[in-house]
Formats: C-alpha cells, structure tokens, sequence
C-alpha cells in the first residue's frame, strides 16, 4: 500500500503524533541519575545472598538443592558430635538470584540483602566465603 | 552607537569595518586586491567559525531535544545540563584510530566526509543572514544553493560505495535515489516563493517579504518543502541512508574516528543550512519587529531545527518505495499544483 | 559486459535489530528479498536436559530463562504442567494470584514488543513511552517476589509469596494510567500513515497457513483464527473473567500490531476483575506430598523438618505416565511435554516454545519483501531467542 493523494486527510493524524511528542517534551523526566541518585528496592527484594554462620545448622540443604550450584559446603564433626561448617562460599556470579536457597533453609540462615551492585575487576572478587558472606560486601568501583 | 550600528545597521557596519581596512592598506602601499583577499579570509572564518559553533550547539540540542520528548534527561555530565558534551565526542572521535577495510577505493573513502562538509557549507555563502550580510549575493542564489545540496548528497553514495561494505553501498544508493526525486519538488516548491518574490536572488526573496512573509502567501508550498527538505537532508522519517535499525549504519557503517565525524557535521551543517533556508525562503529570513536581524534569523533558524528535530523523534522511517512514491504522487503533483496556482495568480 | 547478481547477506547476529542472536541469512537482488534462512543456535543452553537433572521444584528459576520477558508465563505454564501431572490444584487465592501477576506480565511482554517494534521501524521515541510504563509492572513484580525480571515466583501448588501490602493499591493506580498511555501509543503509531503503509500488507499470512505452520498466539489470532487457551480449554479462573479474544482479519504486520494493542487493554480488564474478586484464603495447596512444612513449627516439630529434608532431597514424585500442556503465553502456546517415570526426576521435557514454532514462517512470508520489512516482520512475530534456542 502506498500513499497517494486521497491520503490527505492522513495529516491530521501526524499532526496527533506531533502533539504527543510535545506533550512529553514539558513532561517532568522519568529517569533518574543513577550512581548519584539511587532507587530503593523493595523489601523483599533479592539481592546478594547472606549466610549467617550462628544460625546454621550444616545441613547442606541449600548447596543441595541450588540449580545451579553456586553454594560450595564443606562440613566437620564437631566435639560434642553435632556437625559444624568448616568452609562455605558462594560464587555470586553463579547465583542466580533464584530465591530457592532462603526459601528452604530450614533455619533462616540464608536471607537476601538489598546489594545488588556486585561488579568487580576480578573473577575471584565475586566469590563470597566465610566471613565475606555477612555484613555489607565490600565497596567496588561501582558503589 | 556603534553596538547599535552592528545590531541594526549592520550592512553598513561591515561596509565601515572594510573602508578602515582599504584606507589603512592604502597608507602602507598595499594592493587593493590584497586586502579583499584577507578581507575574504576574514569572512570564511567567522563563517566556518559559526558554523562550527551552532553545529556543536545543535548536536547537544538535537540529544536534549531527544530526551526530554523520550521523557529523560539527556546529557547531563558534562558540564551544566551537559551543554560541553559535544566537546567530549570530538576529543572521543579525534582519539579513535580512522580505520579502512582492505579493498575500499582509499581517495574516494578518504575524501568524501570532507566533501560532503564542504558542499553543505557551500550552501551558506548565498545565505543573507542580516542586511547586508550575505558572503556572496549572487543573483541566482537559489539555484546555487541546490547545486550545493545536491552536491553534498553525492559524496553520502561516494563514501558508501567505496567503502566495500554491503550495507553502506546500500545506504548509498539509497542516498541518491533519494537526492535525485526529491530535488525535483523541493525546486519546485522554492520555485513558487521566486515567482512570488520576482527572482532567485536569496536577498531579494527576504526583501519582498517585508509585509507578509511567504509561509502565509505560500503555505502548501512551506510544508512541500519542508518534507522535501527532510529528504534530502537524509533526516526525520526519511533517514533511509542510514537507517540503522536496516542497514546497521547505512553508509557510516565503515567509518570510523575523525572521518565519521566530518560526515556527522556535515550532516548538521546540511540541517542547519536547510532550516536557514527554509527561514530566508519562507520565514522571512532576517525580518521581525523589535529584536535586531542578525538575532531575528537566529531564533527563526533554530526553531526551524527543532521542528526538524521534533519530526525526526516522532514518526518511525519510510520505506524506500513508499518514499519514492510518496514523492512522485503525492509531493510532485503537490508542488505542481501548487506552481501552476501561483503562475495563474501571478498573471491574473 | 553489466551482469547482475544477487548479494547474500548476514543479517545479524550482530545486527541492530534482531531481537537477539539470531542470524538471518538473507539473499538480496537489490532492495529485494530472494531468500531467507533463519540459522539459530547461538543462545542454545541445553534446558531440555538440564531439566533431567533437576527436581520438579528446581527447574523452576531455569523456566524463567525461556522467554526472558515474560518469565511468570512460563513460570506459570510449567507449574501447571507439573500439576496436571501430579493430579492436583492450586487454592484459589494463589490461582487469583498467579492470573493477575501472569496477565500484568503478558502486558509487560506487548509493551516490550511494542516498543522494540516501534524502534525497529525508527519510531524511537515509543521505545522509551513503553519502557516507562513497563517500569511500573517491574515494580510491581520486584514488590511481589523480589525480583524483576526472572521472577521465580510461583511453585508448584501454589505461589510462593502472597501479595504484599499496598500491591492491590498500587496495581490499581496502574490500572488507572495505562488505559491513556495505550492511546498514546495509537495516537503516535496506529492511524500514523507511515506507520501504516509499512505494516499493512506486509508479511501476510493467511489462516490457512497459519494452522498449517503451527502458528499459536497474537500471530495466529491476527490471521483471522479465534484460538485463544484462555478461552478454548480455561485454565486457573479464565474462565470467570469477562475478557474477549481480538482477532484480525487480514494477517497481515498491522494486524498482528493490533491484536497485541488490543490485547493489552483486554488484560487489563482480567486484572481489574481479578483483583476485584481476590479471595482470601491459603496461597500453597495444604498437602503434605508437595507443600513444604512451616518453619515456624521446626524446633519443636520433628517429624515436619524429616519432610522438609524429605521433600527438598528426594522431591515429589509424580505417577508414571506423561503429560503435555500448553498454555496461553504472550507470544503463543507454551508447552511442557513431561514424562515421569515415578522419581523426582522428570524423565524427559519437551518444550514447545512459541516463538521457535512461529519462526518457521519466515522463510515463506519473507520471500519477495523489501530489506525493511524483513525488520518489520520479524519485530510483528515478536521472537525471543532465549526461548527459540532454549
């Protein structure tokens, strides 16, 4: 199909478009600066995995059941019988943000923060293991 | 009074400036003929100048102008509402390394950005920007300013096209497939606003709208044109050159460093050179009560850009036949209509 | 002596406006398309057997991997394909759930689609109007479950998370705006005369042809054939909501445009009806083979935590037999083709992704186009590589 002169009465819809563009033009901005302006996130959001080393319990349910086995677990006897975790990381750039992991922990030792800005120079920066895995991970280059 | 002499006399202004420097080459013995040439000289750089400067200027306007219609900020960085950002590309753009794929024709490729800049510029020189200023007030100004343009459209198909790229010969052609229909209408549409004017001398054209400008006296042909233009500035709707979402980068595809950004001002130039023309043709060029003209032509220009601009954000891009059909049935009866209309009127 | 000949060219995976890796082998005499293969692979992970090694629960958050815009579909159609299999349903808070969060995503999806599709044809400017509105379901989706893009949010029985505070409040107020935004978009694209005469036309494809490729979806209904799974077999609580099916006439780019406009304000409606009707009651179906035990109970609770282990280690375990289900995803009938042989491991799934069965046409609607309306009939099918290469 192509335009030919019976088509005039087509201007009027240009000119709407126009009009919308200009509407939007004395609009307020929707964007928002970001590394100086940031957005919260929502409560629940899922950002960079925790492990809280009092609360858990060495199961080993969560490196289990990962789809993608980001969580490494290595366990120990202790001395009086009960398992105690002698090594626990999480390849946060594996992790897939799923959600599984603190679903199922049977004792809450997994949770999400909101830390989502996790990029980093190096493969092994996005490791987190034993005592990296609670608090704030540590400011990079991009926070 | 002589602030008030450049504002609102400035032809005689300029003639002032050049009868200080005639006397004083007359006193040291020198030709006279020397002294136009530098006079000349003068002349090309604060016009290469200006041109640099409201280039600069529109690719800051043409992203801010983008992003608040696009509902976001645009550039914001550098500098205060990021207005040096086109200072950053350049530096960008010197530091990128000027690449060639194996098998392009070198002259060609090397030469094209820089003669499509130089054939938009042309256009400015038979551009009266204020009474009396105008570089060369030939008297077929009109006709030499198409000539111009045409030109320039040319060396858009010569960089595609040796640039051994699939793309970019693609892009090229459709350049001047482009170029050579719409030329016809957008003659025809500025032909009316000569035959109303009684010439094709640019100056005489914005004198004889003193009353009434020629969008009132012409209005199908304004809007003829300005479709036209679009056209052939490769731009808005009608961006089929470069087209990046079908063509990867049309004829830029292959061009790199400083060459991509002779052919990016050279494509403002081409814009800023058609909205001056559209307000010397239809506007009234530097014509408006209170403000003086030289800023007149300015704020006419640059409104002119920005409704290029705010087509160019708002409609998605023609298809090729649809363009070459649109133009032949649609734009070249138009302006046909239009021209004959005109002669009746003129005659009766 | 001037020969012609005809130009073979790659159109993508690197090019602008592939909707992803894909590549388009395309056989050019001048502007002309001669010929056109459609080569994928470049996104193949391997989800077919990936799911082999994974529990019915863990293959969950990989569905959200197929269709990356709309991943609470797919997230959906999987669930429910594992419950037909397993013989059971979800309560019917989470079934309300599951539809008002599924049909915002199906809108999110039209929005994309609209807006890639605008950019494709060089309209930018809708790209952004339609980003910003998708903005507002992100949140929402992010306020519900955590997350925006890959969602993960419904399990098999149910859903995980109920919906928060202020979510109804918040889904309403969006309700409230997106009516106008959509005629914005009509009033820049749809009577647009460019807009217009690049679409209409353009990629036909005729009922007949449609059925006979297997085409499902907006794509099918735009050729004129009224098939849509929401109203043919219903599924959760289609079938108590008021929504009709819109349906083109002529197949061609502009009625596949229209279809999905008018699409968008027709799952409006679903979600306004479901959110009028929201039930309360339980998200999770209370059965102790597939639910996993409250928390809360475990330190005085044994015997629950023996099942949590249970359930998490060893999975639920469907009866022998197979199943097949498709379900109405935005872009077409999503299927998921499960055999069990009796562990907690699928034995075999087959997906039946739309947008690969709807690729199949290319060949034969591009054959005779111009260079830019391959772009055009490519963003009108809407494809998504993650689901084609799966």
């Amino acid at each position: 199909m192509a335009l030919g002169l019976r088509d005039v009465a087509l201007v009027v819809e240009l000119l709407r478009g126009l009009g919308v563009t200009l509407r939007h033009l004395f609009k307020p901005t929707v964007t928002i600066h970001y590394p100086t302006e940031r957005r919260e996130v929502y409560e629940r959001y899922r950002g960079l995995v925790r492990w809280d080393k009092e609360k858990c319990a060495a199961c080993a349910l969560c490196a289990r059941f990962c789809p993608v086995k980001a969580i490494t677990i290595q366990t120990d006897d202790g001395e009086d019988g009960k398992k105690t975790v002698k090594y626990y990381q999480i390849d946060a750039a594996h992790c897939m943000y799923c959600g599984l992991c603190s679903e199922i922990c049977p004792v809450g030792a997994l949770s999400h923060s909101p830390y989502h800005e996790l990029a980093a120079y190096r493969r092994e920066d996005t490791i987190y293991a034993q005592e990296r895995l609670s608090g704030a991970p540590p400011i990079t280059m991009y926070r | 009074m002589w602030l008030y002499q450049f504002f609102y006399q400035p032809g005689e202004w300029a003639r002032g400036i050049y009868q200080v420097m005639e006397n004083w080459a007359v006193r040291i013995g020198m030709g006279i003929q020397w002294i136009q040439l530098i006079d000349m000289i003068i002349v090309a750089i604060i016009l290469i100048a200006f041109i640099f400067l409201d280039v600069m200027f529109l690719t800051w306007l043409e992203r801010k102008v983008a992003g608040h219609i696009q509902v976001r900020h645009g550039p914001m960085r550098t500098g205060p509402h990021g207005i040096i950002q086109p200072v950053a590309d350049a530096i960008k753009l010197l530091f990128k390394e000027p690449m060639a794929l194996p098998g392009v024709d070198n002259l060609i490729y090397l030469i094209s950005p820089l003669m499509m800049f130089v054939g938009a510029m042309l256009i400015y020189i038979v551009i009266p920007f204020s009474p009396g200023w105008v570089v060369a007030p030939m008297d077929y100004g009109l006709l030499f300013a198409f000539a111009a343009s045409g030109l320039s459209s040319f060396f858009v198909m010569a960089g595609g096209w040796s640039s051994n790229n699939k793309w970019s010969l693609l892009g090229g052609m459709r350049a001047a497939a482009m170029t050579l229909s719409y030329e016809v209408p957008l003659i025809l549409a500025a032909i009316g606003v000569a035959l109303v004017s009684g010439g094709l001398s640019l100056v005489g054209i914005v004198e004889s709208q003193a009353g009434m400008w020629n969008i009132i006296r012409q209005p199908l042909a304004a809007v003829l044109f300005l479709v036209a233009s679009l056209a052939e500035m490769n731009r808005g709707p009608f961006d089929l050159a470069e087209a990046e979402q079908e063509l990867v980068a049309g004829y830029l595809t292959e061009y790199s460093g400083m060459r991509f950004a002779m052919y990016y001002l050279g494509e403002y130039t081409h814009l800023l050179a058609g909205a001056a023309l559209f307000t010397t043709l239809f506007l009234g060029g530097w014509q408006g009560p209170l403000l003086p003209p030289i800023l007149w032509f300015l704020i006419k220009i640059h409104v002119m850009v920005f409704v290029y601009m705010w087509i160019r954000w708002t409609y998605p891009r023609i298809r090729i036949d649809h363009l070459m059909a649109f133009n032949w049935k649609f734009v070249l009866p138009l302006a046909l209509i239009n021209l004959g209309v005109t002669g009746l009127v003129l005659v009766l | 002596m001037q020969t012609t000949h005809e130009m073979v060219v790659n159109l993508g995976p690197q090019h602008p406006s592939t909707h992803g890796v894909m590549k388009l082998e395309v056989v050019m005499d001048g502007e002309y398309i001669v010929d056109c293969k459609p080569v994928i692979g470049q996104l193949h992970r391997g989800m077919e057997k990936m799911a082999e090694g994974m529990l019915y629960g863990q293959f969950i958050p990989i569905t959200d991997r197929l269709d990356y815009l709309s991943p609470a579909c797919n997230n959906l159609s999987y669930c429910l394909a594992v419950e037909k299999l397993l013989g059971i349903e979800a309560p019917e808070r989470g079934k309300y759930i599951r539809v008002i969060i599924a049909e915002m995503q199906r809108i999110a999806n039209h929005l994309v689609a609209l807006g890639s599709w605008g950019l494709d044809l060089g309209a930018w400017t809708i790209l952004l109007y339609t980003f910003r509105d998708r903005e507002m379901l992100l949140d929402l989706f992010e306020m519900f479950c955590g997350q925006r893009m890959t969602l993960n949010c419904f399990r098999v029985g149910g859903t995980t998370y109920d919906l928060p505070d202020g979510f109804v409040e918040k889904a309403r107020e969006f309700l409230e705006v997106i009516p106008s935004r959509i005629n914005d978009y009509e009033a820049l694209l749809t009577k647009n005369p460019i807009w217009m005469t690049r679409l209409r036309d353009v990629g036909v494809v005729s009922a007949e042809d449609a059925l006979a490729y297997g085409l499902t979806g907006p794509n099918l209904r735009a050729s004129g054939v009224k098939w849509d799974l929401r109203k043919v077999y219903p599924y959760e609580v289609y079938d108590r909501m008021q929504f009709d099916v819109p349906v083109g006439s002529r197949g061609d780019c502009l009625d596949r445009y229209y279809v999905r406009i008018q699409e968008m304000r027709q799952s409006c409606r679903i979600v306004q009806q479901a959110l009028d009707q929201l039930p309360p009651g339980d998200i999770m179906v209370d059965m102790p083979t597939i639910a996993l035990p409250n928390k809360e109970e475990f330190p005085n609770n044994f015997p629950e935590v023996v099942r949590h282990f249970h359930l998490l280690v060893q999975g639920y375990a469907p009866p022998e037999g197979e199943v097949y289900l498709g379900y109405e995803n935005p872009k077409g009938e999503l299927g998921f083709y499960l055999v069990s042989d009796g562990s907690g491991y699928p034995y075999r799934l087959k997906i039946r992704s739309p947008s690969f069965i709807n690729m199949q046409i290319f060949p034969k609607i591009m054959r005779g186009a111009m260079l830019a309306d391959v772009i055009a009939i490519l963003a009108s099918f809407d494809p998504v590589l993650g689901e084609i290469d799966r």
